[in-house]
């Protein structure tokens, strides 16, 4: 049987490349090892979060699942940093891990054109340099013209519970044992990571008593622009906190811990750390705050959000007991490390294409990543790119100053990832731009060309663009008087000061504005914040477009495919090696890698020029390289 | 590198008489170029790396022989350029130098532009920025705080003080960073101000750093000496004395000098811009009214203050309070005009006021020198006393620095922390920008432009 495209692996990289390719009326076929465990969570069963929001909105915007997929499978909402100003603002969800199987289903099966199947692959078929298919465990062979890998942590994956260990993908399922070895023959190397994640307990062993409730926000905002669900509060969260006991116990188990031990050596997140670590590296604490999260309102499991940790089941049990209302839980799944292979993604083009392999893409957790939400958005991104590559269209390179997408897949491609790579907004240089409130605005123009989103869906968010910019027409124009602004404020003006202006007050909120001025904005809590969003935060980003202009005409310098640096004289050593191991795309890609300087980029900038008889201006050679 | 030039240029100064003159010659051609100017081309051909010889240079259209030189050849990417090298050093007069630049560029050489050595070495990556600035200070410095600053630059000393700095920015960066990212999470409690990340004090700090390059700011401009008085004192005369010649118009009458007159001079390794001011006295004109109101600018601005004052006349109430007034450590009281009146009493009065006094008659040229001995003394003293700024050593790292404060003000400012970052993140392109790794080819231009052509 052929298909256009296969996608390897139903985690959240898979079902988005798999769903947007099917989306566009291609032939599809999704292996997974489980076909009730499509859009498994198997660590913490939340989506979004700081700078994660904003993915999952991008994702949407750009026609992927996660957004419509939470918002009916969320069952609490909050909106992370909701006291800082919007660009930082992170809308996260606790999912219901039952019903987002379900929905993730039930969205792909949806799709006519995608078939599921449950096998896994054992082998790659390659003709020449370019793939042909794959060999699943039954022997079957699968042609097809493109294949994406979403592997996961499944790849030779080896779980931890105190020094014992077993082969696992996720808990409870075996991993994918030949595949790394059968990747590596076709050139590409390998490396180890680490990730761990924490106990589940039995909800009905706690004593809620004792621990700190937290709801959900009175007003959840969704995570879709669809807007065909008003996300619903269903359940609340528990707040708890480790002990001087809890640090005790783990302190005297640490001979028994893989990490401590050295059982463990590949390396794990820094941003997300152990329990064991955080005891270690934070000794002084005298606590450390855990969040008990339900994983579904059908079941009484509890996630122990801040207690990841591969120490053995007794300790783990000794540890929760320490917790106050968790004197008497039960573990119902004890918390593990695991180790897994990934590929370094310096060996992908910004297309999420290897270098090496023609059509072979790689998305996700493979790639050194770790979060849902930055393996869904890699998972869109390379489905959009292999559908591009088979009709014989032009790629898709989201620039850094469009999206958290774009800046996630430069900083793969350009810097490559020695730890589990996370997205935070300081990784963003234009975060003020890239925010959750103009996802839509950003990224839907690209989505709509491309034929991505629904063409209903565009234009009702158009018509809503068209009127946030009218309103924001009227703010600028509407003088606000003195007299009567100082009554309501205290942020006091002299004479007749624009309404635009006073909203760039930091102090001054939108709502204040309308409420002395009586201005008439519709009542739309999205339109508003957008509103205020773009004035507020318009004066730094103008700041910065001067700077991705110049940007901009450095990424559009070209350096061909199979540039010879070996005949630049004048290159650093270290520059060279390092150039020719990426091999960026263009000046800009070239000047992000990490040691090459702007004397190397001015003498690149010379031969790229030569080579390519374009000329690369003097003040494209500026500053801010 | 492949279609590079090859440029030419003597590296010693030209106009002045010396015996010797070395020429430099860099590019990918130096060898073929030096080659066929010289009498023993297949010696020259054959020369080992930095080992000098002697060779004759002649003309390439008589064949006569210019010079007899010594040349040594320096191989790319060991050479100062990181290009193939050649030096040539030949007598020194300037007419040889002349010829030796003429035939050079027969055979192919161009005329090396300002500073175009160094910058090769720098965009070969021989040298960094700072490096190149350092070579350029000591080039140019003629005094050995410069020379002390340029140092400072060369040897990394300077690249570690930037470096703290950055430390400092990242430090309280990461602060505001972890706040925004993991609000949420493990024991960071939210904050939502970006106030009491310490961002004040970092401002604070780099005010100061520009404070005391203001105070500094004499190095490159010069020492300001005001000489200072009431009219007819003989303030003027001093000032011919000082910078020996006659500059200013000296009359007998009151009020002569209306305008201030400067002169600059040297005072051991220093810069001294000299300035005579017009006399200070009540019930003046108009005219004279704005000139004494430039005098009192000029004090206030100086370094050092010598009030000029006469033996024969007593001290006026007036005079006693502009004395007063004027800042103790930098001010020198010379009574002149001994020749006809003993002074005794002013000395009294003026000691009084802890003011140094020094008696002269510039008419007899008793005691002028000692004027000048005081006036080196209190150089020194300034000098020695004057705390020199960490991160700018020049109107370039001024200007950055100046930028980056301003950044760091605005951060202070805001209240929204992903604001405060903005600026800061700014803040840290002007570090990167003063050790040279964001430098644009604009600053590029204008560092090397202030070089010398053969550098």
């Amino acid at each position: 049987m052929k298909f256009d495209i296969i996608v390897v692996g139903a985690g959240h990289a898979g079902i988005e490349a798999a769903h947007i390719a099917a989306k566009r009326s291609l032939s599809v076929l999704l292996l997974t090892s489980h076909l009730d465990l499509m859009g498994q969570m198997s660590c913490n069963p939340s989506i979004g979060g700081i700078a994660k929001g904003n993915i999952v909105r991008e994702v949407d915007a750009l026609g992927g699942l996660m957004g419509r997929l939470i918002d009916r499978a969320g069952i609490h909402f909050r909106l992370l940093n909701s006291s800082k100003g919007s660009a930082v603002w992170g809308n996260r969800a606790q999912a219901d891990k039952v019903q987002y199987r379900n929905e993730t289903r039930a969205a792909l099966e949806a799709q006519p054109s995608l078939c599921i199947l449950q096998g896994m692959v054992k082998r790659i078929q390659v003709n020449g340099e370019c793939i042909s298919g794959v060999v699943v465990d039954s022997g079957e062979v699968f042609q097809c013209n493109a294949i994406i890998l979403a592997m996961g942590t499944f790849l030779n994956g080896l779980a931890h519970v105190g020094l014992s260990s077993h082969p696992a993908g996720r808990s409870g399922e075996p991993p994918s044992t030949e595949l790394t070895e059968n990747i590596e023959s076709l050139g590409i190397q390998s490396g180890r990571l680490k990730t761990g994640t924490s106990p589940r307990i039995d909800g009905r062993s706690v004593d809620y008593e004792k621990l700190e409730r937290q709801p959900g926000d009175e007003n959840p905002w969704p995570f879709s622009f669809s807007s065909e669900i008003v996300p619903q509060n269903k359940t609340v969260c528990w707040v708890g906190r480790t002990t001087e006991e809890t640090h005790k116990i783990i302190k005297e188990s640490l001979d028994r811990s893989p990490l401590y031990t050295g059982k463990i050596k590949s390396i794990g997140p820094r941003y997300c750390p152990s329990i064991e670590d955080k005891v270690v590296r934070f000794g002084e604490r005298d606590g450390h705050t855990l969040f008990l999260e339900p994983e579904s309102v059908f079941h009484q499991e509890l996630y122990l959000n801040g207690l990841s940790t591969s120490l053995p089941y007794d300790v783990q049990e000794k540890m929760v007991h320490s917790v106050a209302g968790l004197e008497n839980a039960r573990i119902i799944r004890p918390g593990y490390g695991i180790e897994y292979d990934y590929f370094q993604p310096l060996q992908l083009l910004p297309t999420l294409e290897s270098r090496i392999v023609r059509n072979l893409y790689f998305a996700g957790q493979i790639n050194g990543t770790s979060g849902y939400e930055e393996a869904a958005c890699q998972g869109l991104i390379a489905g959009i790119n292999a559908v591009q590559r088979i009709i014989g269209e032009e790629e898709i390179i989201l620039g850094r100053e469009t999206s958290y997408a774009g800046v996630l897949i430069d900083d793969l491609v350009t810097r490559g990832t020695e730890e589990p790579y996370r997205m935070f907004t300081s990784r963003a240089e234009y975060r003020l731009q890239l925010r959750q409130d103009n996802c839509d605005e950003r990224l839907m123009p690209i989505a709509a060309k491309l034929g991505l989103i629904e063409k209903e869906l565009f234009e009702k968010r158009q018509r809503l663009w068209d009127r946030k910019m009218g309103f924001r027409n009227e703010l600028e124009q509407l003088k606000v008087d003195p007299c009567r602004w100082n009554n309501s404020s205290d942020e006091k003006i002299q004479q007749p000061t624009r309404a635009a202006d006073l909203i760039r007050r930091p102090q001054v909120s939108l709502q204040q504005v309308i409420t002395c001025t009586g201005i008439g904005i519709e009542e739309n809590r999205e339109l508003r914040v957008g509103i205020e969003s773009d004035i507020k935060y318009e004066g730094f980003v103008a700041k910065q477009a001067a700077h991705i202009e110049k940007a901009k005409r450095f990424e559009q310098a070209v350096i061909p495919t199979n540039f010879d640096y070996d005949s630049v004289r004048g290159l650093r050593i270290e520059s060279r090696v390092k150039l020719k191991k990426i091999m960026p795309k263009s000046l800009g890609q070239a000047s992000r890698i990490p040691g090459v300087t702007p004397a190397d980029i001015s003498i690149l900038a010379i031969y790229v020029s030569k080579v390519h008889h374009t000329h690369v201006s003097r003040e494209t050679m500026g500053s801010d390289v | 590198m492949e279609g590079r030039s090859t440029i030419a240029a003597p590296a010693t100064g030209t106009g002045r008489r010396s015996a010797l003159a070395i020429i430099r010659i860099s590019g990918p051609k130096a060898f073929d170029i030096t080659k066929k100017c010289l009498e023993e081309k297949e010696r020259f051909a054959a020369a080992k790396a930095r080992r000098i010889a002697l060779f004759s240079f002649k003309s390439i259209g008589n064949g006569e022989i210019i010079d007899e030189v010594t040349a040594i050849k320096w191989f790319a990417p060991r050479s100062f350029t990181g290009e193939n090298m050649v030096e040539i050093i030949c007598h020194g007069g300037s007419a040889i130098v002349e010829e030796i630049m003429w035939e050079l560029q027969k055979a192919g050489a161009e005329m090396a532009g300002k500073g175009e050595f160094t910058r090769r070495a720098l965009e070969n990556g021989k040298i960094d920025l700072l490096r190149a600035e350092a070579i350029r200070g000591m080039i140019e410095s003629e005094s050995a705080i410069e020379i002390r600053s340029a140092r400072h630059l060369y040897g990394g000393g300077y690249a570690a003080a930037v470096e703290r700095w950055r430390e400092k920015l990242i430090t309280v960066l990461s602060e505001i960073e972890s706040n925004i990212e993991f609000s949420n999470e493990d024991d960071i409690k939210e904050r939502a101000s970006s106030r009491d990340f310490g961002i004040e004090k970092i401002a604070g700090e780099i005010e100061k750093e520009l404070k005391k390059r203001e105070k500094i700011a004499f190095i490159e401009m010069g020492l300001r000496l005001v000489i200072a008085g009431p009219p007819n004192a003989g303030k003027s005369t001093l000032f011919n004395y000082l910078i020996g010649k006659n500059r200013s118009i000296v009359d007998s009458e009151p009020g002569t000098t209306r305008d201030t007159v400067s002169e600059r001079c040297r005072v051991g390794e220093w810069d001294l811009v000299i300035v005579d001011s017009a006399g200070m006295r009540d019930g003046a004109g108009r005219i004279e009214a704005e000139g004494m109101l430039r005098a009192s600018e000029e004090i206030a601005s100086a370094q050092i203050v010598i009030w000029v004052t006469a033996s024969d006349e007593e001290l006026q109430d007036k005079e006693r309070e502009w004395i007063g007034a004027l800042s103790k450590q930098k001010v020198i009281c010379v009574i002149n005009k001994i020749d006809i009146g003993d002074g005794r009493k002013k000395e009294n009065q003026i000691v009084a006021e802890n003011i140094p006094v020094i008696k002269i008659s510039l008419k007899n040229e008793v005691n002028c020198e000692k004027v000048m001995d005081v006036v080196e003394k209190l150089v020194q003293k300034i000098m020695v006393d004057s705390e020199l700024p960490d991160m700018i050593q020049n109107a370039r790292h001024e200007e950055i620095v100046e930028r980056m404060r301003n950044e760091i003000v605005s951060a202070s400012e805001v209240y929204a922390p992903e604001i405060a970052a903005f600026y800061l993140q700014r803040a840290l392109q002007c570090v990167e920008e003063l050790v040279g790794h964001t430098a644009s080819e604009e600053t590029l231009d204008k560092i090397f432009s202030d070089f010398c052509i053969g550098k």
